[in-house]
């Protein structure tokens, strides 16, 4: 069946509905098999190389696993790399292949949502995969070496479902946050990307200044201060804070891409 | 296809020369709008309306989800509709060119009905070049 | 899907309710696009019937893509309003599914090879046709696993019109699907576009400079000079807006002044005392009456030459202006 009768048109129409469009939108972003893994996959090849350097450093120096493993703990380079590598896929995605998705007659509502989505999808799986080689380094007792590659302290060394949690906000916020700028470029070229970036390394100096500002309070006054530690919020204040500018983005690059002109 | 003259008119001459030719006999099948845009690579509807000219002449009829066809006679009134061309197309011109030239009307009278009595010895008419 | 008598007499398949009743497949409305202080569009009126091939034609910069990408809601009009099938087209994904647009030089994702694409294209259509996709990629011989990023210019084109052609989509609309192919992959363009438009007819809206290659495909000409619809007609008639006069230079200058046409010249070229000139105005009878007595041949031009003529003619009537105000 290939000529639209008016029953194909209903039914076109009705998938046509803004969400079911949205799917193929998301459909879109998977159609190149293997980009979702790209987070499980770091993950995974990190914990690895620092379960090997690890190893490296316990057999040439003679240091004790246990101090290895706590100066493991404080290891960042999955958090980086599972949120940079899939943040720069989706976003070169979103960019570059905008006017494809457009073109096959999806709207600006449709691309935008669809790439939070598939932000949304690969954070999970990056997060499930972490909390799986978490679990697993708890039960094998540090993969029988007794070495903390990736159960680190940022991921709280706590309930799993914690760890699942703020890994999932971590490599959500940080596609989205990525996607802001995007839309950002797309909506007002390189100039207004620059501007935007230096605008926000502004706000990013004013904020750890007033961090900075508070802790020395906080020390003269030798108050505990809620505003570091947050004691009067669940959680503490940071995630509050960075959940905030995730929404903010989320939200603002909505708005900044659906007026983008695509010359 | 060239520029000289609307595309439709060209699609129209060019079945008119085959059925005079006797590439399409009176009662056969001509190609479809499709098939001659094809060839052409002209659009469908260009080739529409070059066929159509031909019914409205009386030349080509429709039957009716099958296609288009010959019709009876469609020779005779293609020869009448050329002959009358003929006058204005080549003889009005060859007596320009033959004044032009200081032919007398005996002199190029002569030149073609000697022409006339060579292609009727070849046994063929001579057909138009398309 | 019933089967309908065409306006040429013919039974084809086209949908039902196709014909006069049907609302037109787009309705232009006041359109204008600034970028900054370049009008790129202005005041732009147009009504596209369904199932028929539009050309659209200007020079380079005449704002042929702006234009396309209006009509899909990509470049967002700075005032005016485009219709598809009767609807709002900004943003409407039930309007909007029904189209597909390629662009020129369309761009895909680095990680994108050429079956991602077709395989996201045929998630987008009902009616896509994979057969008719993958008979296409060996016609143009595309490799599937090939790199978006990695080809050539003419492949990209290729990959470009596989996807506008097997999407099947109402309102196909190509932007410049010509760059970097070679005669035989252009010649093979037009057949399948042709076959492919015969069993399915729909509107069809291919943008150009190349306008002599296409002429014979299409319905109608949309002429886009400078932001302005200059022309819109049936190839036909359009082809009536100019004409080549040729002979003495003595009686071609004779016959531009006394009636007037000299204004109209386009384009002149002399060989000796021979003078050819283009003469962007339709022939009047007067003209092709003077023009036989003083034995000067009058000739319809080609659709490029009347495109280029009222390109040129156009251009120096707007510096005329800026210099007379």
């Amino acid at each position: 069946m290939s000529n639209a009768t008016a029953e194909d048109r209903l039914v076109a129409d009705g998938g046509g509905a803004s969400g079911g469009r949205t799917l193929l939108a998301f459909r879109y972003y998977l159609s190149v098999p293997g980009r979702l893994l790209t987070g499980p996959g770091i993950v995974v090849v990190v914990c690895a190389l620092s379960l090997v350097v690890g190893a490296v450093i316990v057999a040439a120096s003679n240091a004790e696993a246990a101090d290895v493993s706590s100066g493991l703990t404080y290891n960042q380079t999955v958090i980086w790399w599972g949120s940079i590598a899939p943040l720069a896929i989706l976003c070169s995605a979103v960019g570059q292949g905008s006017t494809a998705m457009l073109g096959l007659g999806m709207t600006r509502r449709n691309v935008w949502w669809g790439a939070i989505l598939y932000a949304l999808a690969g954070a999970a799986l990056t997060a499930t995969t972490l909390v799986a080689l978490i679990a697993l380094e708890r039960l094998t007792h540090g993969w029988f070496m007794g070495l903390s590659a990736i159960d680190i302290i940022y991921f709280g060394r706590g309930s799993l479902l914690l760890a699942w949690l703020i890994a999932l906000g971590t490599f959500f916020g940080a596609q989205v946050v990525a996607l802001f700028f995007t839309a950002i470029y797309l909506r007002t070229g390189a100039m207004g990307l620059t501007l935007s970036i230096v605008g926000a390394s502004v706000l990013l100096v004013g904020a750890l200044g007033l961090v900075i500002a508070a802790f020395s309070r906080a020390e003269r006054d030798g108050a505990t201060t809620t505003f570091v530690v947050g004691g009067e919020l669940p959680g503490g204040l940071v995630p509050w804070v960075l959940g905030v500018v995730v929404l903010l983005a989320l939200g603002g690059g909505w708005w900044i891409y659906r007026r983008a002109s695509f010359r | 296809m060239d520029d000289s003259r609307p595309i439709f008119q060209q699609v129209a001459d060019r079945i008119s020369s085959d059925i005079l030719a006797g590439t399409y006999g009176e009662e056969d099948q001509v190609p479809s709008t499709n098939e001659i845009a094809l060839f052409h690579r002209i659009n469908p509807a260009t080739a529409g309306k070059g066929v159509n000219t031909l019914v409205t002449r009386g030349i080509l009829y429709k039957r009716r989800g099958i296609g288009m066809f010959v019709a009876t006679g469609a020779r005779r009134i293609l020869l009448e509709e050329r002959q009358a061309q003929f006058v204005r197309d080549y003889v009005d011109p060859l007596v320009a060119e033959a004044r032009a030239i200081g032919f007398t009307a005996e002199d190029a009278l002569r030149v073609v009905g000697r022409r006339l009595g060579a292609a009727t010895a070849a046994g063929e008419p001579r057909k138009e070049q398309s | 899907m019933t089967t309908a008598a065409t306006p040429w007499g013919e039974t084809s398949r086209v949908p039902a309710d196709a014909g006069g009743t049907e609302a037109p497949a787009v309705v232009v409305r006041g359109l204008n696009r600034r970028f900054g202080k370049v009008r790129a569009l202005r005041d732009v009126d147009l009504e596209l019937a369904p199932g028929r091939i539009y050309g659209l034609v200007g020079r380079n910069g005449a704002g042929k893509t702006t234009l396309l990408s209006t009509l899909v809601g990509q470049v967002l009009p700075s005032s005016g309003s485009v219709e598809l099938f009767g609807r709002r087209s900004l943003e409407n994904p039930a309007v909007l599914a029904r189209t597909v647009y390629v662009r020129d030089h369309q761009c895909y994702p680095d990680d994108m090879r050429v079956r991602h694409v077709l395989r996201a294209a045929g998630h987008a259509y009902l009616g896509w046709d994979e057969e008719f996709a993958q008979r296409l990629v060996a016609d143009f011989r595309l490799s599937p696993k090939a790199r978006c990023k990695k080809l050539s210019t003419g492949q990209r084109t290729a990959l470009g019109i596989i996807v506008g052609l097997a999407s099947r989509a109402e309102l196909t609309i190509l932007d410049e699907p010509y760059g970097g192919l070679d005669p035989v992959a252009r010649g093979l363009f037009y057949d399948r576009l042709l076959e492919d438009f015969a069993e399915h007819p729909r509107t069809v809206i291919i943008s150009t400079h190349l306008v002599d290659e296409i002429a014979d495909l299409l319905n109608e000409v949309i002429l886009l000079d400078d932001g302005v619809v200059t022309l819109h007609e049936s190839e036909e008639q359009a082809r009536e807006h100019a004409y080549r006069l040729a002979g003495a230079e003595r009686d071609v200058e004779r016959l531009l002044e006394s009636t007037g046409a000299g204004e109209r010249v386009s384009r002149r070229q002399s060989v000796g005392s021979m003078t050819m000139v283009v003469v962007a105005a339709p022939l009047d009878d007067a003209t092709e009456t003077l023009a036989r007595e003083l034995g000067l041949e009058v000739e319809p031009v080609s659709l490029q030459e009347v495109v280029a003529a009222m390109g040129t003619l156009s251009v120096t009537e707007s510096t005329a202006q800026e210099g007379a105000l």
